[in-house]
């Protein structure tokens, strides 16, 4: 306990070390403000990105520098402001406090906490991590090569999406899209939970979304123990458009700063629709010339120069990585229009989520047709491939004789089969909110469809069979997970043993 | 406001034909530049809240022109400041007062 003696002491010490010092600021005055956006006379001196501070203590991001005025974006309020205000430069590009104690939090896009749960501790792994940063070149990166496993059957298996990789989720509304991302979350902290397992740490970013909707997914998250290794960084509907605008960045901000500690983070950017009409209001408020549909020119590079942060490290770099999954709202299902086809070319494929398929009950609603990964395959594991290489052919298959059965033409008994054999694998690929599977059991489960064993099963009983059968698998094999995991994938030795459990379990039931 | 405007159409005919008849109308952009530029006030104001001696002053504008280039020096007193001096040029801003000083140990 210092008595106040010793702490007069401390304070008079610590003002004997005090050096007074000249501060040199730039100033500039405001010429306009509107909409979370002021044009500044002076600044001479600003730089791009650099926070600007305004007399009553709100500051500001430079957006935008011209011969004659500087804009600015208000992160903060700005109905305070007004013309003639003194302006200053403070030497700073924006940045954000990247830190481990951020685990668990929900923090807007400046890293101040929303969830009422008090300050962020400091501590001392905390950096500032620049919100604009050029991503990791050529050199810095490897290939994809590990799974991120969603826990999502028909993702899993036909569209796999690699550690590093973007995969973008696209779809109109109400048709599964954040679900598909927050079942992918929830899956992380289950998979974080086993042993062995290398932890991924979740950020999810919301956009211009409605408040009650961040606290069902906190609620939710907070149910499946996910909430300890995720971070939510949300610029809501209500916020200004400048905090929408920075949202994703200050997120990636975060991902980048535990990918350089060696850890593997999943982003996910919901919506990165609205993040481009912020982006479009910014951008008509600032006067900047407009192309199609009002867009600014920039708007390919806003999302390009995002995205590009998500990589897989080198092993010398650490070997992080950060996965990213934007999420992109379509109108009337018209993927081609302006946004969509520019988020699509960037990103390494797409998960395309129809409404069609979402009101038959058919969810998630993935349009297998439409839905690809580029560079998932080479991170996905053999046997997951040897299970699943025919599915998407026979799902294809599927598609187009059923499309002619409608018809009510005769079929022969090869087509007929076939249409059975597809009614019984989409039934199996159905599944529930919330409710992520292993990867052990979508292996045993695809295989059991593929191998004909559920050809004489009622296709309503086709999920609950499965699922029993997989226990059977599961007490019956050592080591299930291991196996299934190994280079070899499923071997002739391992097959064998499926294929006798299999006629047992089928015949028997 | 209007006799305003009239004189400087005239000027600016003025210019333009002067220009035209040296065969140098393109470089009518630069020289409207360099007139704005030299219009700016060029003016260095100083703040200061306890009054300067003449010796004080001299030392301020000897050490302002070399940053400035500008020997416009022009002293205002503010109290607000407590002590010390604020020296402004155009956008240019150098704080040595004990105000800012305060200010900044309240923040620590």
């Amino acid at each position: 306990m210092k008595t106040q003696n010793t702490v007069f002491n401390d304070i008079q010490k610590h003002l004997e070390s005090l050096e007074f010092s000249v501060e040199y600021r730039n100033t500039g005055n405001i010429e306009t403000v509107g909409d979370g956006i002021v044009q500044i006379s002076g600044l001479s001196e600003a730089m791009m990105g650099e926070i600007v501070e305004f007399k009553d203590g709100t500051t500001g991001m430079v957006i935008n520098l011209s011969e004659r005025n500087v804009g600015a974006i208000v992160l903060g309020n700005y109905l305070n402001l007004s013309e003639g205000d003194e302006v200053n430069t403070t030497g700073n590009i924006i940045s954000v406090r990247a830190s481990y104690n951020l685990l668990g939090r929900v923090v807007n896009p400046l890293m101040q906490p929303l969830d009422g749960s008090g300050r962020v501790e400091k501590s001392r792994s905390d950096k500032d991590m620049p919100i604009e940063k050029i991503a990791p070149g050529i050199i810095k990166r490897q290939s994809v090569n590990t799974p991120l496993q969603t826990g999502i059957k028909a993702i899993d298996s036909m569209i796999p999406v690699g550690r590093g990789q973007r995969e973008l989720i696209i779809g109109d509304r109400s048709t599964g899209k954040s679900a598909v991302a927050i079942d992918t979350i929830i899956n992380q902290a289950k998979l974080n939970r086993e042993k062995k397992a290398k932890k991924v740490i979740s950020i999810y970013v919301a956009i211009g979304q409605k408040q009650s909707k961040i606290v069902q997914v906190v609620d939710k998250l907070n149910e499946h123990g996910a909430m300890e290794d995720t971070i939510i960084v949300c610029a809501n509907s209500s916020d200004s458009v400048a905090l929408q605008y920075l949202a994703p960045y200050a997120g990636c901000c975060l991902g980048e700063y535990f990918m350089e500690k060696g850890e593997d983070v999943l982003i996910v950017y919901d919506d990165l629709t609205k993040h481009a009409w912020a982006y479009r209001q910014i951008s008509l408020t600032l006067r900047r010339p407009s192309g199609r549909e009002a867009y600014p020119g920039d708007i390919f590079y806003l999302h390009s120069r995002l995205l590009e942060r998500a990589c897989r490290l080198s092993d010398k770099e650490g070997g992080g990585s950060l996965t990213a999954l934007p999420i992109i709202e379509t109108q009337a299902q018209d993927i081609s229009a302006y946004i969509p086809t520019n988020v699509i070319s960037i990103t390494d494929g797409q998960i395309y989520l129809e409404p069609d398929l979402f009101y038959q009950g058919i969810r998630p609603a993935v349009n297998i047709g439409l839905s690809v990964s580029r560079v998932g395959g080479a991170a996905q594991i053999k046997a997951m491939k040897q299970v699943a290489g025919k599915l998407r052919l026979d799902l294809a298959q599927y598609n187009e004789l059923s499309a002619f059965a409608q018809f009510g033409s005769d079929m022969d008994d090869i087509s007929k089969s076939k249409i059975e054999r597809g009614k019984r694998l989409i039934e199996i690929l159905k599944q529930p909110q919330f409710s992520p599977v292993d990867l052990s059991s979508q292996i045993i489960q695809i295989w059991s469809v593929t191998h004909g064993y559920l050809d004489d099963v009622e296709v309503a009983d086709c999920p609950a069979k499965t699922i029993e059968f997989v226990d059977v698998v599961k007490t019956k094999v050592e080591k299930l997970s291991d196996i299934l995991k190994s280079k070899e994938g499923i071997n002739e030795e391992f097959e064998k043993k499926l294929i006798g459990l299999a006629e047992k379990y089928f015949k028997k039931n | 406001m209007k006799a305003k405007d009239s004189d400087a159409k005239i000027i600016a005919s003025k210019i333009i034909s002067y220009l035209q008849s040296k065969g140098k109308l393109d470089l009518i952009t630069e020289v409207a530049k360099n007139l704005l530029s030299n219009a700016e006030p060029k003016k260095v104001n100083v703040y200061y809240a306890v009054n300067l001696s003449e010796g004080q002053k001299k030392k301020i504008i000897s050490k302002f022109f070399k940053l400035t280039n500008s020997d416009d020096f022009n002293f205002i007193s503010d109290k607000s400041l407590l002590d010390g001096i604020i020296v402004k040029y155009k956008d240019r801003t150098w704080d040595l007062s004990l105000k800012n000083n305060l200010e900044k140990i309240i923040q620590l």
